[in-house]
């Protein structure tokens, strides 16, 4: 949990600041009552790489993977796992209704939320690692649309692919805003000896803009993603 | 009667890719659509469904219509040989608002043109299936009974926690949709039958239609990263077979089935009888996701949002101040109000447009069900129309051109009414009177259709002060309308005590001898200590809080909670700069005493609101402490807006400034921080929300004159909107300046938007209204 809780501080923008108890008991509140009121739903799918040729094309469907950023992900993966996960409706709900009686408790919230659902594909993530790893085969990390140059419009594609909606309760919007809001789409490769991304501040692509790095903390390597970035 | 399987499936069987439209098979492969309905007929199907799950406008863009893809849909069932063919029509695949950006009229349209093209090609009935959310399930419905003659069949869809991935649970999926008209209600999707059992057996019990089920072929799990079904044929029959032997009248599959399931199930259950229910007929209302019965228990409905002799209220709704209602009523359901009574009625004001957004907007901050209360129809038919699940209408009475302008109202969109005791010579002064027009009420009631069970009879209360001897009558109306005529009751207890001093203890007192006469519902003030003490002891003597459970936890020691914030010796600035935001109202008021509002503005707010930013710019604080600060002046600041509009003084502003989140976005958190904080600094904020279309902020901008807007995206992708936004204030000659935020937002972004001024956080906001309003003073 002490990690959890060091993740929501840090989507709230947090960097070594004195806390008072009052912000603390909220925090750590609204870790739990997000917990209680939600129940999260995951699904994926695994498909070989057929092309390479602009983009990835996946076997037995009609997607891309556009973007020079995911090429370079996917090198040395022949296969791909999709992946959708939710936190469901009633996460927005729980954030919503604290938005007229206590905003900053709304806020809270929502930082506890995009904690929760990074934690679940976290663990959705090392599922899939154990799994192929049976198989010799190794995982690169998540890659979502929006991230580099992977266009956001691959959203309601993956959507389909997934048959998310029926599934897991996930939509988008026609301007490719994931709902419920806490949800995550993702690619992971597989290969034997994939990709590693690097893991520094210095060689990643926000580096100019971070907010996180106000307070002058390492917080490694972070994909660009419009979804997930900051709360304000 | 048997319904076929499962179409995705098979169509993936003959080559359709996952994530392709299944619905264009009808137009490129429709000897593949024909051959697995003809296998399903084959099989025993006395219904196929069409392939047009979502073949509707969001989906279908472009290349086919809606109408060419449902033709070829119904053609292709109809040429299987199917004894009757199923229009299908599934989810729009867009959440509708408040959760997504689809209005419930835009639904409704989506859904109707589907429909539309379905009955004119020849379908023979429509199946909607897969709802989540009943309020699209509603959109459906509405689309279906006003624009076609077909018959309906509505099913939902339930996970194993027993409720829809955007949370109604079945009791609220029955009981709202079998008033709505539809002609059987069920269950498809998402598990296997078995797994479904819960959600069947209480549809089973409540239902007075036909139930559906059409389960999946058990539960998806992943093989080889592909999901397949893990439920055989064989035990799929056996467990449909178990629900029909509970009452389930209509079957077929879902996902993974195949003309085999269907097969065995025909072999298994083709020769039993139906079995016939004895539902369950209770007296309920609903919300989206949220049941409220009124028998055996006693429902309290929160009053307060009623403008009758409220200044605050009727003051709000002249200015469109939506907030206000909001905030009433989420105060309402924490304070213990199970319903909320909402009306909107002033002489000067568009009721149905005004009711039509009232509902809208309180149904998206609250789970309790709404009353919607009007004397005029039209505002009634508005409210109804936009709500979502089924609502008590307030009110019809004895008279016959009010009965017969309501009850249709009432019969449509399955609703709730309550009968006032009245007609056309007025309020009878005998109980056996109002007795009498409670039956009339109820037979015409019945004659239109509405189950008995739907109506809710209010014996009505005169003032006490005015008419002493009535007082009782109205007690006694209440007995025997209950023992007579079997009916239930509420009653509006505050009007008792109209005119005569401390109401509550008269009110308090009417309501336990009104539940004591067997009151049903009571219409009360939940903000009234001495009414919810009532309540809480009645609902201990009434057998229904079991075991005391309640009120132990509410009245034992120190629990009881007074409104009088914490003395405190900190000061007005350290209360603010420590953001202890609930200390801060209590200060203001001592200030009060001997300050002027606009110097504890000037002296004490704004200095410790400027320290609090300093040290937040120098990341001394990070932003939940600035926002407590911020909320502590705000909780101040309402202190001063009450007094300044006790004593008649305008609110003084420092300058009036736009925000809105732009159109295709709905992240409005950033806005509404920006927008405490402007307020806190004293200027007067227009907020038009989140989603918000070019034009309506053109319209506004002129409307009230603004010469400063901020507007917010969080997207790449609506950043284009802020764009076009500003382009068409720009165009429209409006020489308003804009400053824009929001998480992609850089001053690149800024420039290539055309915006004036890039704020990169809320207190930034604030350094630029500063400077605009001096620079332009």
């Amino acid at each position: 949990m002490e990690n959890a809780k060091a993740e929501v501080l840090r989507y709230l923008g947090y960097c070594g600041q004195a806390l008072s108890p009052e912000l603390d008991v909220m925090i750590e509140e609204c870790m739990q009552s997000m917990r209680e009121a939600v129940t999260p739903f995951q699904t994926r799918m695994t498909f070989c790489i057929c092309s390479r040729t602009d983009g990835i094309r996946l076997d037995n469907t009609g997607i891309v993977l556009g973007g020079k950023d995911i090429c370079r992900h996917l090198a040395g993966c022949g296969q791909v796992v999709l992946l959708a996960a939710t936190l469901g409706a009633a996460a927005d709900s729980l954030i919503r209704h604290w938005e007229r009686l206590d905003i900053t408790r709304s806020l809270v919230l929502d930082a506890c939320a995009t904690q929760y659902i990074e934690q679940c594909c976290d663990e959705l993530e090392e599922q899939v690692k154990q799994e192929e790893s049976e198989c010799g085969l190794a995982i690169t990390s998540r890659f979502s649309p929006g991230y580099g140059d992977l266009p956001l419009d691959t959203q309601p594609k993956l959507l389909a692919v997934l048959d998310a909606g029926r599934r897991i309760g996930l939509t988008c919007t026609e301007r490719f805003i994931l709902i419920p809001r806490k949800s995550v789409t993702a690619v992971i490769g597989l290969g034997e000896n994939p990709h590693k991304r690097p893991d520094d501040c210095d060689s990643c692509p926000l580096k100019h803009t971070c907010s996180f790095t106000k307070g002058k903390r390492n917080y490694g390597y972070t994909e660009i993603d419009t979804e997930q970035n900051h709360v304000l | 009667m048997f319904f076929d399987g499962a179409m995705g499936t098979m169509l993936q069987q003959h080559g359709l890719t996952p994530g392709a439209l299944p619905e264009l098979y009808n137009l490129t492969h429709p000897d593949i659509v024909i051959d697995i309905h003809r296998a399903y007929v084959q099989a025993g199907a006395d219904i196929v469904t069409t392939n047009t799950f979502q073949a509707h406008e969001l989906k279908l863009s472009g290349e086919h219509s809606v109408e060419a893809v449902v033709r070829a849909g119904v053609r292709c069932a109809r040429e299987s040989g199917a004894r009757f063919v199923a229009l299908d029509v599934g989810p729009l695949g867009q959440l509708l608002e408040p959760m997504g950006t689809v209005s419930f009229e835009r639904a409704y349209e989506i859904f109707r043109r589907q429909m539309a093209a379905g009955e004119k090609a020849g379908a023979d009935l429509i199946v909607i299936e897969t709802i989540s959310d009943l309020y699209e399930a509603k959109a459906a419905i509405l689309a279906a009974k006003e624009n076609t003659n077909l018959p309906v069949i509505c099913s939902m869809t339930f996970q194993e926690d027993g409720r829809t991935f955007v949370g109604c649970d079945p009791l609220t999926a029955v009981v709202t949709l079998q008033d709505l008209g539809v002609d059987a209600l069920g269950v498809n999707c998402s598990l296997g039958p078995e797994s479904l059992k819960p959600v069947i057996d209480m549809m089973l019990k409540y239902s007075r239609l036909p139930v559906i089920l059409q389960a999946n072929a058990g539960l998806p799990v992943i093989q080889n990263g592909q999901t397949v079904y893990d439920l055989g044929p064989e035990t799929y029959a056996e467990q449909v077979m178990e629900m029909v032997r509970q009452g389930v009248r209509l079957v077929g599959g879902c996902c993974g089935t195949t003309p085999e399931y269907i097969r065995l199930l025909k072999e298994k259950i083709g020769n039993m009888s139906p079995v016939y229910t004895n539902p369950i007929r209770v007296t309920a209302c609903t919300s989206g996701t949220q049941t409220v019965i009124l028998d055996d228990r006693i429902t309290e409905i929160g009053e307060r949002l009623n403008p009758t002799g409220k200044k605050a209220m009727q003051r709000a709704l002249r200015t469109g101040d939506i907030d206000f209602l909001l905030d009433e009523a989420i105060a309402q359901v924490q304070a213990g109000a199970q319903v909320l009574d909402v009306n909107v009625g002033l002489p000067d004001i568009d009721e149905p447009a005004t009711i039509s957004k009232a509902v809208r907007e309180i149904q998206s901050v609250t789970r309790a069900p709404l009353q919607i209360d009007s004397s005029d129809p039209a505002a009634i038919e508005a409210g109804i129309r936009i709500y979502n699940g089924k609502p008590i209408i307030n009110s019809v009475n004895g008279k016959k051109e009010v009965m017969d302008s309501i009850f249709p109202l009432a019969k449509k969109y399955g609703a709730l009414v309550v009968g006032l005791t009245l007609d056309e010579s007025g309020i009878p002064t005998t109980a056996q009177g109002r007795c009498e027009i409670a039956r009339r009420i109820r037979d015409t009631a019945i004659s239109y259709g509405i189950p008995e069970e739907n109506l809710l009879i209010d014996c009505l209360v005169l003032t006490a002060s005015a008419q002493q001897a009535q007082v009782k009558e109205t007690l006694a109306a209440i007995r025997m309308v209950g023992s007579e005529l079997g009916m239930k009751t509420v009653l509006g207890i505050s009007n008792v005590s109209f005119g005569l001093p401390d109401r509550e203890l008269l009110n308090s007192t009417f309501l336990a001898s009104a539940l004591g006469a067997g009151l049903d519902a009571a219409i009360i003030n939940p903000y009234s200590k001495r009414c919810c003490e009532v309540l809480d002891a009645s609902r201990v003597l009434n057998d229904e809080d079991r075991n005391a459970v309640n009120y132990i936890a509410r009245h034992t020691g120190e629990t009881v909670i007074t409104a009088a914030p914490a003395k405190t010796d900190l000061s007005l600035a350290e209360i603010i700069e420590r953001g202890l935001k609930d200390q801060s109202a209590g200060a203001v008021e001592r200030l009060l005493e001997n300050t002027t509002p606009l110097d504890i503005i000037d002296r004490e707010f704004i200095p410790a609101l400027d320290r609090v930013g300093k040290r937040f710019e120098s990341a001394k604080i990070f932003l939940p402490q600035l926002m407590l600060s911020a909320q502590a002046v705000q909780n101040g600041f309402a202190v001063i807006s009450s007094r300044m509009r006790e004593s008649g003084q305008q609110r003084m502003t420092k300058g009036k400034i736009l925000l809105a989140t732009v159109h295709g976005d709905i992240h409005d958190i950033g806005k509404n921080i920006v927008k405490m904080l402007l307020e806190n600094y004293g200027y007067e904020v227009v907020d038009l929300g989140k989603d918000v279309p070019p034009e309506a902020v053109v319209d506004a901008i002129r409307e009230n004159d603004i010469r400063l807007a901020g507007l917010s995206a969080l997207m790449t992708t609506t950043v284009k909107s802020m764009k076009d936004t500003i382009a068409a204030a720009r165009k429209s000659g409006l020489g308003c300046t804009f400053f824009v935020g929001g998480a992609v937002l850089t001053q690149e972004y800024a420039s290539y938007v055309g915006a004036d001024y890039y704020a990169g956080d809320a207190m930034e906001s604030v350094a630029i209204a500063n400077r605009f309003f001096a620079a332009n003073a």
